[in-house]
């Protein structure tokens, strides 16, 4: 058996689709197939494929899914995720776009605080921009932490896993600000992104706390449905036009995923 | 060793020992048990492959073993071609299936004689369910086309002349586009693991990068970093 020393991966790939489902005639099928036998990278590759439509085929089939993974597996729902109408492509793009605006920025003022003529005039600015800090007062909204919340009666959330539910219950959020905080009756916005989808405000029912605390309790409805869901929650004193995707000085967010299963 | 990066599990492509290949040949039934560990999932996805029910495939998967068992415990196999022999053998019975044309299984004298296929452990079940979670999470994160001709394709099986159809597209885009999909998920699979796992919270989770350096505790330079190479390993193979 020889292993070839010019693959081409993704041709040796799609001759072995074509082998697993038929589309080759019976001569393509047996030049591939005597192919396999003395080649390890195009049996390599019939073997990659064979496991690969398994795999496929696995996430539309039940009971192909229970043989291969033992237990019913929740969370696969693969016509709704697919149904998704987002671009990834853009999204990696507007990711790097915000690195680099960032970076950007970085290199700037470096570039800046470099020139000789200018370093009386850093020192200046460095030691009015530590002054005017000192005598700022705390931020108005600081930064959240939260975790979800779980197994109490009337929650009856999946015991045991926190953060997944089935349908009819009621997730149960609470998020507490990392330093106190000036707005005494902050407005409280939820937004939930179904399987990766884009962010749809949420209608939830939030409690305010004693310790500045927020508990959202948000239904966990058939229209929801199963799946792995952002949940990201805006804090501030006016949230008018605010962007539930963007940090900004005006508002605290808070981002995590709920996961909601068929069955507990 | 697989291609597929994901998970712990691998699987060897180097042939079985030649002692292992004598054996089955003779009809050791030891022998045979370690053929099948080997290539069942193959044998069952040419026929899932020809658009067979997932029952009869299996059914059709185990007729093929035992046939073979049997035979070569008549003595009946010269030289035994692994995996050759079994892949003609259910390619053969696939394509007799969808003409109508069922062969008989292994039946009457023969009933008494068992060949379980291996049930896959515990640690083998929850690496598949994970790659498995994986797999849908990869496609989340192909473009929108990409996802409906794999949905339809690769997922239910649908032929392309359907897909095609149902698209308003041709049964020649339908496959390229297949093609295409399929190497772009290879591509993913075969980014590092970090890389791998901050490229789809953005493009298939839809995480805020602020959220991603969050959950992952690296940093924003970090962030971009794996970003970047996660593109230029993307467009390795074209953009189309």
């Amino acid at each position: 058996m020889t292993r070839s020393s010019n693959p081409n991966t993704s041709g040796r790939h799609d001759r072995a689709w074509a082998f697993l489902t038929g589309s080759l005639d019976s001569d393509q099928a047996d030049t591939f197939l005597s192919d396999a036998e003395s080649n390890t990278d195009t049996l390599e590759a019939l073997l990659d494929t064979g496991e690969e439509l398994l795999q496929y085929r696995s996430l539309s089939d039940a009971h192909l899914r229970a043989d291969r993974v033992g237990a019913h597996v929740d969370g696969l729902d693969v016509d709704r995720a697919l149904a998704a109408e987002h671009d990834p492509d853009q999204r990696l793009e507007a990711a790097l776009a915000d690195g680099k605006t960032r970076a950007t920025a970085w290199r700037r003022f470096r570039r800046f605080t470099r020139r000789p003529a200018l370093g009386i005039t850093t020192v200046l600015i460095a030691a009015a921009a530590t002054f005017f800090i000192a005598v700022q007062r705390p931020a108005p909204v600081p930064d959240y932490t939260g975790a979800w919340r779980n197994g109490t009666s009337a929650v009856r959330a999946v015991s045991g896993d926190f953060g997944t539910y089935v349908v009819g219950n009621e997730a149960d959020l609470v998020i507490r600000p990392v330093a106190p905080m000036t707005s005494s009756s902050p407005e409280v916005r939820v937004y939930l992104g179904q399987n990766g989808g884009a962010l749809a405000p949420v209608i939830a029912e939030t409690e305010l706390g004693r310790a500045q605390s927020v508990r959202i309790l948000l239904p966990v409805t058939s229209e929801i449905g199963p799946g792995t869901h952002r949940v990201v929650v805006l804090v501030g004193s006016d949230l008018d036009g605010a962007n539930p995707e963007a940090d900004s000085p005006h508002w605290a967010r808070f981002e995590t995923t709920m996961q909601v299963v068929e069955t507990r | 060793m697989s291609t597929n990066g994901i998970g712990s599990r691998s699987r060897e492509t180097d042939a079985l020992a030649p002692a292992t290949v004598e054996a089955a040949r003779i009809g050791n039934h030891a022998a045979w048990t370690i053929v099948i560990t080997r290539y069942q999932v193959l044998i069952l996805s040419i026929f899932l492959g020809h658009a067979i029910a997932h029952a009869r495939a299996k059914e059709m998967s185990q007729d093929v073993w035992l046939k073979l068992y049997l035979r070569a415990r008549e003595g009946l196999i010269k030289i035994l071609n692994l995996p050759g022999l079994p892949i003609r053998e259910a390619r053969y019975r696939a394509l007799d299936e969808l003409r109508g044309q069922r062969r008989a299984g292994p039946t009457a004298e023969l009933d008494s004689v068992t060949l379980e296929s291996p049930e896959p452990s515990l640690e083998e079940q929850a690496s598949r369910k994970s790659e498995l979670i994986q797999v849908r999470r990869m496609l989340l994160a192909l473009p929108k086309r990409q996802r409906q001709v794999m949905l339809l394709a690769a997922v239910r099986g649908t032929p392309h002349a359907e897909v095609a159809q149902t698209l308003g597209i041709s049964t020649a885009r339908s496959k390229q586009t297949l093609s295409d999909a399929r190497a772009r998920l290879r591509r993913i699979r075969q980014m590092p693991a970090p890389i791998r796992e901050v490229y789809l919270s953005i493009t298939a989770d839809g995480l805020s990068p602020h959220a991603v350096v969050e959950r992952q505790g690296i940093s924003r330079a970090t962030l971009h970093d794996h970003l970047l190479s996660a593109k230029q390993l993307i467009q390795q193979g074209g953009t189309r």
